[in-house]
């Protein structure tokens, strides 16, 4: 588990519709998400946040629920990876360690691969660490590996 | 690494570090009340209440180099610190999940936004503690818990929230 030098709380909402099996819901825009090299995440359910901060009750489970991150470059570095292995509470308190890359928030996404619990309106919480690009060169030394 | 922290803390941290870990000389719990003092009741209503940490000048510009979060059993959640403390309360695991804590670097601006209280409360206590490296100088005035969308009814009672920051001291 590196330093986490930055962290922002971001949440991803399933919107007023029915929730759908194989939908995409792509992860709007936070200005403090722009411009940074993410270096590691951590996903909430209900067990850890009853209530975000925007009000949204928290999904209950995440085993339903995957999560691809994208690069600037409109690659896929993380693929549909299952968010229930990104929650601390199952993995024995850890957080996940990412090869830094520099993120593109907006073009990342959810993937609900089945709705069986989750409901319209509830919220994916995604605890993104983060460096900014303008902070990197002083910090890029903890994430090189050795 | 070395010379990163070298730069943060302007001496030689090389012995302080184990594996990917740093770790501290010292160590300090701090108390955040979630309540004000004209505050009859429990704050209610939509939005968000702050509750701003006391001024602690110990921690101050001090390098954190981790953050761990106490709370008290409820049900069958169990924490890792007693529910009363010289007659106050301490927030217990239910009630922390309505918490988040936001800390400020020493530039003023926003370090670690909404951190879920729950998310710094070691899992399973006591068998598989896992203390988050969240890391950097902070500033404590500027810094708070949030209680998010309070409903009057959790913490009615006058609150503490528990955190221990692992530090190294300012030189």
């Amino acid at each position: 588990m590196k330093p986490i030098v930055k962290s922002y709380l971001a949440e991803v909402n399933l919107g007023t519709g029915t929730v759908g099996a194989g939908q995409n819901i792509n992860i709007q825009d936070y200005p403090q998400l722009r411009d940074i090299y993410i270096t590691g995440i951590q996903v909430f359910d209900a067990n850890q946040v009853a209530i975000s901060p925007q009000g949204k009750t928290v999904v209950p489970t995440l085993t339903g629920i995957t999560l691809t991150l994208m690069d600037k470059f409109n690659m896929e570095m993380i693929f549909q990876y299952p968010t229930f292995d990104l929650n601390s509470a199952n993995v024995a308190g850890f957080y996940r360690d990412i090869n830094p890359f520099y993120l593109q928030l907006t073009k990342s996404y959810i993937t609900v691969l089945d709705p069986t619990g989750l409901s319209s309106n509830q919220s994916v919480m995604l605890n993104v660490f983060y460096v900014t690009a303008a902070d990197w060169k002083k910090y890029s030394s903890i994430y090189v590996r050795k | 690494m070395y010379f990163m922290l070298l730069l943060l803390t302007g001496k030689n941290t090389v012995q302080f570090m184990y594996g990917n870990n740093i770790t501290a000389p010292k160590l300090f719990r701090l108390r955040v009340p979630l309540f004000k003092t004209e505050d009859a009741a429990g704050a209610s209503g939509l939005g968000n209440v702050k509750y701003f940490f006391p001024d602690t000048p110990v921690l101050d510009k001090s390098t954190i180099v981790g953050i761990e979060a106490h709370l008290s059993t409820q049900s069958a959640l169990l924490g890792d610190i007693t529910r009363y403390e010289n007659g106050k309360q301490n927030v217990t695991v239910l009630q922390a999940q309505n918490i988040f804590v936001t800390i400020y670097g020493e530039d003023k601006t926003q370090h670690f936004a909404s951190i879920p209280l729950v998310s710094l409360f070691p899992n399973n206590a006591g068998t598989n503690k896992r203390v988050n490296a969240y890391f950097g100088k902070i500033n404590t005035a500027m810094s708070y818990c949030m209680l998010s969308n309070p409903t009057g009814t959790e913490l009615q009672d006058k609150y503490f929230v528990n955190l221990t920051f692992y530090y190294h001291p300012k030189n």
